[in-house]
């Protein structure tokens, strides 16, 4: 039994610090009883005092775990336990023909052929974004004609409550950006600077949406994307596929209201493109793990309608291999911010994009990390990042290759390739 | 027209920031009352927006503000700057410890049992490695904050760690800076007060010369809140090299300075201080084996200068009982303890039980306890412990005593204890030390503790009973834990209330036993 990960990579699947904890101390041969595995299954059981023991499972390719324990987690410390059990003492699961119990049917449906749905028009959404667009132009042209100097006076509900009204009218992610603004005003000297140019460029972006049936098809799909709108899970209407070792370089969780959200950055070893799958969960549904960063997936890739195609459906899967080398990256900054110049040509919507760098070194200049490239050049880091230094720590003063998103203001690292594999910074505990 | 935006090279840098701080201010103050700003037409941006309708003021203001932004973030320019990188750190000699030996710190930092890094980091040092580069900022940041944990930290950071510690104020306790007399003393000179006492209880640890050195350069400016804690600091490595410089500290304009002055000089036998007050002691205490008061206490009718000098308080109580215990402690806390037994021509047992007869028994147990911590006198300290029967003036003499030493007074102490209750001195004694236990005393414990919980299986473990147990854990040779585990299994099994500490005992054995022969192997 091949396993393409490692101790590291299997822990950062632990959704907190307890679970991480907890999954450890179960990773033990004596708590476990009849190991097993067949094909892409394992299994154990769990004793417990005085109850029924809990049995657990997990689908290898997909990392779907599923146990009798009561944990909200996913995954359970039962599960984690066992997977860091076979990784270290795989001899102790014998093949064996699987015990009634075992569920061999994951829930995720993770293997699946592209087929080409096309979305159908949904005219209704379209109408209540607009109305919601054009109720957002009012109150921002209020804001403007009575000039943004009393703003800091304000309480957020101000914000929240347009906020909540864009998600009302179905345009969720234009209703986060409106919600984040109550932390602008009076937050910093340069605060009108930022607030006007968020408030323009969300004005451009109501002009586009009001002309929407009017645009290219690409600038149509960008659109939608740019508000919130995104494709359905049914909607596999890709302008390409494309299979290639797929290199999983960066992870990013969030969670808004009951809503998970995990962002998963790819890079094609062949075709040298950067992909973006994304995937919600909503409440207890767990999301798909097996996209561990510093694993390659080899596989087909479903690109969305966009101007600057980067998020992707995953098809056909054949499997996952430990990376052994970092791709080639780009070279200097200046080269990075022409890319993401050309791409904002083509997409002015465009929140973040991604850059993998050849080799970055790291400073600090008046409290905020910069990276630095060998021709001088540099970009801040985010304020009051937490991993300065352990970037400074890991390069040694020397470079790294590092992966990360620009958003045209700040680089934000998510990991770095150092002794060997893809480092996730998410994982590490933060200093300031 | 994104395109061809990003590529105009015609409207330069200066026109543009000039036209975007005119638009700010007119949405400040709100287009009711400011104009907004006309873009010259003849570059490309200004005809685009030569569209937008003037009429509209809102409209055009936010068009302007949506278009320059753009404009701004898509044909932004890195700056290009020197970067402000030190140079690298200076050839690293220490090879990184194995990835198993990674993984044993990874899980003490988020676990439980994080009282386990000074053991882990003192078993990596023991091997000459170093932690690996990825956890030295929280490595760092542990010391920072605390400072009993830095002679642990200091050895495995290598020249990297050391090299990153330099680069930020709150880390400078590991400075590589501090390795040169050149390079500490300007160090000295930057930090502000909480970096010198950073730096100096580092110097202390490594070149205790140099620390005061580092001392007497500023001391005379030093400002009198930080004079204490800095002098403080020289408690670490104390010699008689340092009593010039704390015999002036003496006269200090600062009380609390002339206070940690005396304590520290009556830690030097040899000192002019303790000299001063042999003497000065000479006609405190008179010896009388043959009679029933075998210590007699005669006080100095006066107080003078010289032996306040030398820190014999004068305390504002009303009973003059008080004064006086104070008074004698200052004194016999100062006075080496060879004194007595030399000029008394008895043993430190015989003047123990004779101080015990006098007038003053608890007031002169404590002081010859003060003179027998402060000089490191184990004989003194067996003696004290013994016949004042381990009580709270004499307990943490546990302290001082050689492993060997506690090893013979845990193994009396264990033959006299049938059964354990909250009062036994076998449980104070054990409570009280500091290091890694003797085999012997975790044998004895382990069998003293399995005796009592077996008796006593229905009660909720004590506090005290329990704080043991899990020092227990921590401080049992790891030789033992097979041992362990399987005299505490049936216990563990029989006695639901002692189960979780005990499953403790049990796991942090077994993970202290891994983690230390990883360490071993690599």
């Amino acid at each position: 039994m091949h396993l393409p990960w490692t101790t590291e990579q299997v822990l950062s699947l632990a959704p907190d610090d307890v679970s991480l904890r907890t999954g450890r101390g179960f990773a033990l041969i004596e708590r476990w009883r009849d190991l097993g595995h067949i094909d892409t299954w394992v299994w154990g059981s769990f004793p417990i005092k005085d109850k029924p023991a809990f049995r657990t499972t997990i689908h290898l390719p997909t990392l779907t775990f599923a146990c009798d324990c009561v944990s909200r987690k996913y995954p359970c410390p039962h599960g984690l336990g066992l997977l860091l059990l076979l990784l270290e003492q795989p001899q102790a699961f014998a093949e064996s023909e699987p015990p009634a119990w075992v569920r061999i049917t994951p829930w995720l449906a993770g293997n699946r052929p592209f087929n080409g749905n096309v979305p159908r028009p949904n005219p209704q959404r379209q109408a209540n974004i607009l109305a919601g667009l054009r109720e957002l132009e009012q109150w921002l042209r209020d804001l403007v004609r009575n000039g943004l100097a009393g703003l800091p006076e304000r309480p957020k509900r101000f914000w929240y409550e347009m906020a909540d009204r864009l998600v009302d009218a179905q345009a969720g992610e234009i209703g986060r950006r409106v919600r984040a603004w109550a932390e602008i005003p009076g937050q910093s000297p340069d605060w009108p600077e930022r607030l006007l140019s968020e408030i323009g460029r969300l004005y451009l972006l109501i002009q586009g949406f009001e002309r929407l049936n009017t645009l290219p098809e690409t600038v149509q799909a960008d659109l939608r994307v740019a508000v919130g709108w995104l494709p359905g899970p049914n909607d596999t209407s890709f302008i390409s596929v494309q299979r290639d070792h797929w290199h999983i370089l960066g992870k990013q969780l969030s969670q808004q209201g009951r809503q998970k959200i995990q962002q998963t950055w790819l890079w094609g070893e062949q075709s040298r493109r950067p992909a973006l799958v994304v995937e919600l969960g909503h409440g207890p549904q767990p999301l798909d793990l097996s996209l561990v960063v510093g694993t390659v997936l080899d596989a087909e890739l479903g690109f969305y309608a966009s101007a600057t195609p980067l998020r992707a459906e995953i098809g056909l899967r054949q499997g996952f291999t430990q990376a052994k080398f970092c791709p080639q990256g780009v070279a200097s900054i200046r080269l990075a911010a022409a890319a993401y110049a050309d791409a904002l040509a083509a997409n002015p919507w465009l929140t973040a994009w991604p850059v993998l760098f050849k080799a970055v070194r790291f400073g600090r200049v008046d409290q905020c990390w910069h990276l630095y490239d060998d021709q001088g050049a540099s970009w801040p880091l985010p304020e009051k990042y937490e991993y300065g230094w352990h970037l400074q720590a890991l390069s040694e003063g020397a470079t790294l290759p590092l992966f990360g998103e620009w958003n045209g203001v700040r680089f934000l690292p998510l990991s770095v390739w150092t002794g060997g594999r893809w480092l996730e910074l998410r994982l590490l505990r933060g200093v300031t | 027209m994104r395109a061809e935006a990003v590529s105009d090279q015609t409207h330069t840098l200066d026109q543009f920031n000039l036209n975007w701080a005119a638009l700010v201010k007119a949405a400040l103050l709100g287009t009711q009352r400011e104009p907004i700003p006309v873009i010259p037409s003849e570059t490309l941006l200004g005809r685009l927006l030569a569209r937008l309708d003037p009429a509209d003021p809102e409209a055009h203001l936010l068009g302007l503000a949506g278009a320059l932004a753009l404009y701004q973030q898509a044909g932004q320019r890195p700056v290009t700057t020197a970067s402000p990188a030190a140079a690298g750190p200076p050839g690293e000699t220490r090879p990184y410890c194995s990835p198993a030996v990674e993984q044993c710190l990874n899980t003490i930092l988020n676990s439980r049992f994080q009282d386990l890094l000074p053991e882990f980091l003192t078993a990596l040092a023991g091997r000459g490695q170093r932690a690996p580069a990825v956890f030295l900022p929280n490595l760092l940041e542990r010391g920072a904050k605390t400072t009993s944990l830095r002679p642990f930290i200091v050895p495995v950071l290598g020249a990297s760690g050391r090299w990153l510690a330099a680069q930020r104020a709150d880390w400078c306790y590991a400075s590589l800076e501090l390795d040169h007399w050149d390079t500490a003393l300007a160090l000295w000179r930057r930090v502000d007060g909480a970096g010198r006492q950073a730096v100096l209880r580092q110097m202390r640890q490594v070149a205790p010369e140099q620390g005061r050195q580092l001392l007497e350069s500023t001391w005379k400016n030093e400002p009198s809140s930080l004079r204490p804690l800095l002098i403080k600091q020289l408690e670490a490595n104390l010699s008689l090299a340092d009593e010039p410089f704390l015999e002036v500290a003496l006269d200090d304009r600062v009380h609390l300075v002339r206070r940690k002055a005396v304590e520290l000089l009556a830690r030097l036998p040899d000192s002019r201080l303790c000299g001063r007050m042999a003497a000065a002691a000479r006609g405190l205490l008179s010896w009388q084996p043959q009679q029933a008061e075998q210590i007699v206490v005669s006080f100095p009718q006066h107080l003078t200068p010289q032996l306040r000098r030398d820190g014999v308080s004068t305390p504002q109580y009303k009973e003059l009982a008080r004064v006086r215990t104070v008074q004698i402690i200052d004194m016999l806390g100062a006075v080496p303890l060879a004194q007595w037994t030399g000029t008394w021509l008895a043993g430190p047992e015989a003047i123990v039980r004779g101080a015990l007869t006098s007038r003053w028994p608890a007031t002169l147990i404590r002081g010859f306890a003060l003179a027998a911590e402060r000089q490191n006198n184990v004989e003194w300290a067996m003696a004290l412990l013994t016949y004042d029967n381990y009580s709270v003036n004499t307990i943490r003499l546990v302290d001082i005593l050689p492993p060997d030493q506690f090893q013979t007074l845990v193994a009396q102490l264990d033959a006299a204890t049938t059964l354990l209750n909250k009062d036994s001195s076998l449980l104070k004694v054990i409570r009280r030390w500091p290091q890694p236990w003797p085999e012997p005393v975790a044998r004895r414990w382990l069998a003293q503790m399995v005796r009592f919980i077996e008796h006593d299986n229905q009660m909720t473990p004590d506090g005290i009973l329990r704080g043991i147990v899990r020092q227990f854990a921590r401080a049992c040779p790891v030789d033992l834990t097979d041992l362990v585990v399987q005299t505490l299994a049936p216990v563990i099994a029989n006695n639901p209330v002692w189960q979780s500490p005990l499953q403790d005992v049990v796991t942090i054995l077994k993970f202290r036993a891994v983690m230390l022969a990883e360490i071993d192997q690599s």
